[in-house]
């Protein structure tokens, strides 16, 4: 098949441009890379084809400075351009602009995006093509009787949500309703704060939900398929932290109809690209349709892994125009894939660590996948997502990708910053999730178990060998440094191996 | 012979430690061990044998006003640990005895990373424990930096607007205010 393009410029940075850059390179895809001044070394820099400045740290003066991006993309005869997920991925005026400019934005358009990021409007069009919703209104309400009325009418408890809401901005759960219209009042001066649209809605609140979402492709010719689905109910504050696939919570009556609900919403929205429709799923797997990502998401390797699909060429080929090269029936999933994401954040209070990073150790082995763009040097600041990788692990079977993640992360080592391992290593020793029974508040309400798990080693073995460094530090004539003495040569059975490594390959 | 103090969290462990031909041997509460280290290359990475088990250890040494202070990663988990040594122990216990009988003397550093939002305090002012001395705002949380001893604001190290990590020095609190010095 001849590449789906010459040359596409990726609006993004981090692991995600590292990520779509692989695929290009494997298509035969030339590669753009724009960064700001803070990223001149990152890794997405090195391996595009070619990389251009485009401005100060803050996003909003590079990453999100549309004008900056599309000069670029002009002078370097880019096509189109692929703005991974984060930045303007979701930003319906950017694939407005791409299209003005002849450039292929490699998403939805953009009507769909707005349609789908106003959550009344999303509402609708999914009732409209008969996927379940969360049981609520339809339309914003201003008057406090008519609101009053309707939370009567969908049933206690309630949540009051923003209609331009997103982040879990302005989102109130009301359990009595003395406390409907003070909370409202909140709701309406904090949405109008974060979205500059104060609008609200109501929605019954689903009780001990999990997030599960349906990957989903839809082609430029009115046809869709759907991934199956990925569990992502281990977050707080709304930041997913482990996503995995199958749901261990779902049986296969129910993913086929979620399967089938989203296909369907694809349809008949006349969806271009990859997308999500996430669902909350209560204990009864009921399933209602929360809202739709028009971008590919931070977990889409799990997909991958199950599906053997690389979503990123799929996203190519339908920006093209080509029709879809699979047929739902090429979907069949096979084992059990699971991915933790690596921040940038201290264990302890889940806020955003920076720092250097000092030591880089990267897992392998079977079935293990590294999503990542870090190394040796790596200045993690404040400027960006603090999200610095993905560990993923496949396996045929749950307990087996659950085990091979646990032992990549002993593998994994990153030093100069404090990072998510150790919350994650908590959350696979926890019987509950090991067990499979766990929702969206598992985390919140299980978080000091997680942070009180046991390492591995003593810790009289960690002071045995902390008293060794300090006595080291004073006399070094114990340690058995190589390559420190000045003695003259390498041993020719190591160079005889480097070269057979060359040769060989990895 | 050594005897040493470690820190690791709240857990605080005595450890006496002697050199043998080949290594060292540890004990600790009458339990001894075996540790023999190799450093790879120059690298933060050593090869530890604690009795016949391998460890894989990478060590980061921090600033430390006394003794020294390690972040020790062993198996993907990353321990912070603080040692002392018999006569670095000593002089420890001496200054916590001189501090509480005057004015401190402490470099105060930020707990978080952030962006200095206000100074609470100016050069040669005299502050109290506990007292804010500035504002260091992250994720949109405005936080009250204190330092724990009284004393004067010797030198301030930082400018409102400016972003810091963890672990910058932000203010140097003193006995009085040494001139020359900024």
């Amino acid at each position: 098949m001849p590449p789906p393009f010459d040359k596409v410029l990726i609006a993004n940075r981090g692991e995600i441009a590292v990520r779509v850059i692989r695929t290009c390179r494997e298509l035969g895809v030339r590669t753009v890379a724009v960064y700001s001044e803070a990223d001149r070394t990152a890794l997405h820099v090195r391996l595009a084809d070619e990389a251009y400045p485009i401005g100060p740290p803050p996003a909003s003066q590079s990453y999100l400075d549309t004008g900056k991006i599309l000069e670029v993309a002009r002078k370097s005869g880019a096509q189109a351009i692929h703005p991974g997920y984060g930045f303007l991925s979701e930003n319906a005026g950017f694939s407005r602009a791409c299209e003005k400019a002849g450039l292929v934005f490699i998403g939805p358009s953009a009507e769909s995006i707005e349609r789908m990021g106003d959550k009344v409007a999303a509402r609708r069009a999914m009732a409209a093509a008969g996927v379940p919703i969360v049981p609520g209104l339809q339309d914003s309400v201003e008057d406090d009787a008519e609101l009053e009325k309707a939370a009567e009418e969908i049933g206690y408890p309630v949540m009051i949500k923003a209609v331009g809401g997103g982040g879990g901005k302005g989102i109130r759960v009301v359990r009595d309703p003395k406390d409907l219209l003070s909370a409202a009042g909140m709701a309406r001066s904090e949405a109008s704060k974060s979205f500059q649209d104060a609008r609200i809605y109501l929605e019954k609140v689903v009780e001990t939900p999990h997030h599960i979402e349906i990957q989903v492709l839809g082609d430029r010719h009115g046809q869709g398929i759907h991934l199956g689905e990925r569990e992502c109910s281990v977050q707080r504050r709304h930041q997913k932290l482990i996503e995995e696939t199958p749901s261990p919570l779902i049986d296969e009556a129910t993913r086929q109809k979620m399967g089938q609900a989203s296909v369907r919403a694809v349809e008949a929205l006349g969806y271009v690209g990859a997308g999500t429709m996430e669902f909350l799923v209560d204990e009864q797997l009921n399933f209602y349709f929360l809202e739709m990502n028009t971008r590919l998401q931070v977990e889409h390797p799990v997909t991958e892994m199950v599906t053997g699909v690389d979503l990123v060429a799929e996203q190519l080929f339908i920006a093209a125009g080509e029709k879809l090269r699979l047929k739902q029936s090429d979907i069949v999933p096979r084992g059990h894939a699971i991915e933790a994401r690596i921040n940038a954040e201290d264990p302890a209070t889940f806020l955003p660590a920076t720092g250097k990073l000092r030591a880089v150790e990267i897992p392998s082995g079977p079935g293990i996948r590294f999503d990542g763009a870090v190394f040796t040097g790596l200045e993690v600041g404040l400027h960006y997502d603090p999200m610095l990788a993905k560990l993923i692990a496949w396996a045929p079977d749950r307990e087996m990708a659950l085990a091979r993640l646990r032992s990549a992360l002993t593998e994994l080592t990153l030093t100069g910053v404090k990072t998510s391992a150790e919350t994650i290593r908590g959350i696979l020793d926890h019987p509950r999730f090991r067990s499979g029974r766990y929702d969206t508040h598992f985390l919140e309400s299980e978080v000091d178990a997680i942070r009180a798990a046991e390492p591995d080693f003593a810790l009289e073995e960690l002071a045995s060998m902390a008293a060794v460094l300090a006595a080291l530090e004073k006399s070094r004539s114990h340690l058995k440094t190589e390559a420190t003495s000045s003695a003259p040569s390498v041993s020719p059975w190591k160079l005889a191996g480097r070269r057979a490594q060359m040769r060989g390959g990895r | 012979m050594m005897r040493y103090t470690v820190m690791v969290g709240s857990r605080e462990l005595e450890v006496v430690l002697r050199e043998t031909r080949d290594g060292f041997v540890t004990e600790i509460d009458g339990r001894q061990r075996k540790i023999e280290v190799a450093r790879l290359d120059r690298s933060s990475q050593y090869s530890f044998r604690v009795e016949d088990r391998s460890w894989p250890v990478f060590v980061e040494r921090l600033p430390a006003k006394r003794g020294s202070r390690y972040v020790l990663g062993l198996r993907g988990v990353q321990t912070e640990v603080s040692i002392v040594d018999e006569r670095e122990r000593a002089a420890a216990a001496f200054d916590a005895l001189a501090g509480a009988s005057g004015d401190g003397e402490e470099k105060v550093e930020s707990v978080i990373p952030g962006i200095v939002t206000q100074l609470l305090v100016a050069l040669g002012d005299r502050v109290a424990p506990g007292q804010p001395l500035l504002i260091v705002e992250a994720m949109k949380m405005e936080n009250e930096i204190a330092g724990e001893v009284e004393g004067v604001v010797q030198s301030i190290h930082v400018e409102a607007g400016q972003t810091v990590n963890a672990g910058d020095l932000l203010v140097t609190l003193g006995p009085k205010v040494t001139p020359n010095e900024n």
